[in-house]
């Protein structure tokens, strides 16, 4: 599968490496028993630092989307299909935020907006 | 263009003419050292062995010098020229010359272990250790020259050559890319390496109890060659800044291949029987190199100074997008 990092992106590098496994899985292009590859592997192929992508796949493992295994590396378990394509489009939101200078107060604000007209 | 063919045409040349001469050199002194021993030679010397461990092809001792000199000798040459015409002597001179080893090794050897023998101790001699120490030194001496003579990187590399309607990735350049797939394998595969270790493990074993254990150990190496040659079929392929690489078992590189040396990918459908004659690390028939394990769609590296590489990977579509995203920003680089 295809991994992309942007350097100019505000969201941190592991929100990136996060969000593009949330997404794969998401599409089904990564399923259940999927290997996700090695850390130093990623890590070496992105040019960025091994902590980088241990600290991704640190938070893909407490969101129950993948498992990681001493020796076996990191494998999908994708249980939770809708909580990680919620994350996915709060990273999105919160990116979109940024770059039109939105505040996180003036986001929040337009959620619960959001909330209160339905 | 013709500048780099010529280059190309006169690096093989070069490594098919040194092969040709160490596989001549072997041949002769093989069968040189066997003539210092024509004395003590039976008549009849055992040059074939049954299932039972029993010698059960001869051939007359003033045959057998010409004999082992056409096995390791003028076999090799024809392979090398074999593969000299299909322009790929870089690999097929050492593996010629590793050949050569082998059988000139194994005729010679053999022979040379008969000295003094009876016609009783003829039929019932063991070329198992001579067989083992034959494949041994193949391997190794046509490994050194694989490393001697493989290709290294063309200085300055080669020029970008993507075609229009080659897939490629819609990013901006400072977004960093990568790729990272899997080869995809066929059943064959699978059945062929089960039905490759039992040929090889059930004579292993019948060569153990019948004490031939030179044999046996040669049979049993084979076997875990062939086992991990045949698992390392499933493969990790990487596309990155740096390349592409192809890695099995954490142990076996099948392609390194670094993105100065990539003009362009596509996207191709591969028969790995029709184009390749089989699976796994592949000279094809057209003349393309590959790591081809099933039939179906496989990213296609085109390569400046060498053969066409090709990938029998899983979603070769967005391989191919990445390779030549890369490769297009190569262009654009200044350092």
């Amino acid at each position: 599968m295809l991994w992309q990092v942007d350097p100019r992106d505000p969201q941190p590098l592991y929100q990136q490496i996060a969000g593009t496994v949330r997404r794969a899985v998401g599409e089904g292009t990564l399923s259940s028993g999927d290997r996700l590859p090695a850390a130093k592997e990623l890590a070496a192929s992105l040019d960025v630092n091994l902590h980088t992508v241990l600290r991704a796949y640190q938070m893909l493992r407490d969101e129950g989307l993948i498992e990681l295994r001493r020796g076996r590396g990191a494998i999908v378990i994708a249980s939770d299909l809708g909580m990680s394509k919620l994350t996915t489009l709060a990273d999105d939101l919160v990116a979109q935020a940024k770059r039109l200078g939105v505040s996180r107060d003036e986001l929040a604000r337009i959620i619960l907006e959001g909330e209160a007209d339905e | 263009m013709s500048k780099t063919s010529v280059r190309q045409d006169r690096g093989q040349l070069v490594v098919s003419a040194i092969s040709a001469a160490v596989i001549v050199l072997v041949a002769v002194a093989g069968v040189v050292a066997l003539w210092t021993a024509r004395d003590q030679l039976p008549d009849q010397i055992a040059t074939h062995w049954g299932a039972n461990g029993q010698a059960d092809g001869f051939t007359a001792v003033e045959r057998i010098f010409v004999t082992n000199a056409l096995l390791g000798g003028v076999l090799p040459l024809v392979l090398m020229l074999v593969g000299l015409a299909m322009k790929q002597g870089r690999i097929m001179g050492p593996l010629s010359v590793g050949l050569a080893v082998f059988l000139s090794g194994l005729g010679n050897g053999a022979a040379w272990m008969q000295r003094g023998m009876t016609p009783d101790e003829v039929a019932s001699s063991d070329p198992g250790w001579v067989m083992l120490i034959s494949a041994i030194a193949g391997v190794v001496v046509g490994a050194a020259l694989w490393l001697v003579f493989r290709r290294t990187p063309t200085p300055g590399g080669v020029a970008a050559n993507v075609a229009a309607d080659a897939p490629r990735l819609l990013v901006d350049d400072p977004v960093r890319v990568a790729w990272i797939g899997h080869t995809a394998v066929s059943k064959m595969v699978w059945v062929f390496l089960g039905f490759g270790i039992v040929v090889t493990v059930v004579p292993a074993v019948r060569a153990f109890a019948a004490g031939s254990w030179g044999l046996g150990i040669f049979l049993m190496l084979f076997a875990a060659l062939l086992t991990v040659f045949g698992l390392a079929m499933y493969a990790t392929a990487t596309v990155d800044a740096r390349g592409v690489r192809v890695r099995a078992l954490g142990l076996i590189t099948w392609a390194d291949i670094p993105l100065s040396e990539i003009a362009g990918a596509t996207v191709t459908v591969v028969n790995p029987v029709g184009e390749f004659g089989g699976w796994g690390r592949r000279i094809g028939f057209a003349g393309e190199q590959g790591i081809v394990t099933d039939a179906g769609p496989a990213l296609r590296l085109d390569r400046g100074h060498d053969a066409p590489f090709v990938i029998t990977v899983s979603d070769a579509e967005a391989a191919a997008a990445a390779v030549n995203t890369l490769v297009g920003r190569r262009s654009t680089d200044h350092e």
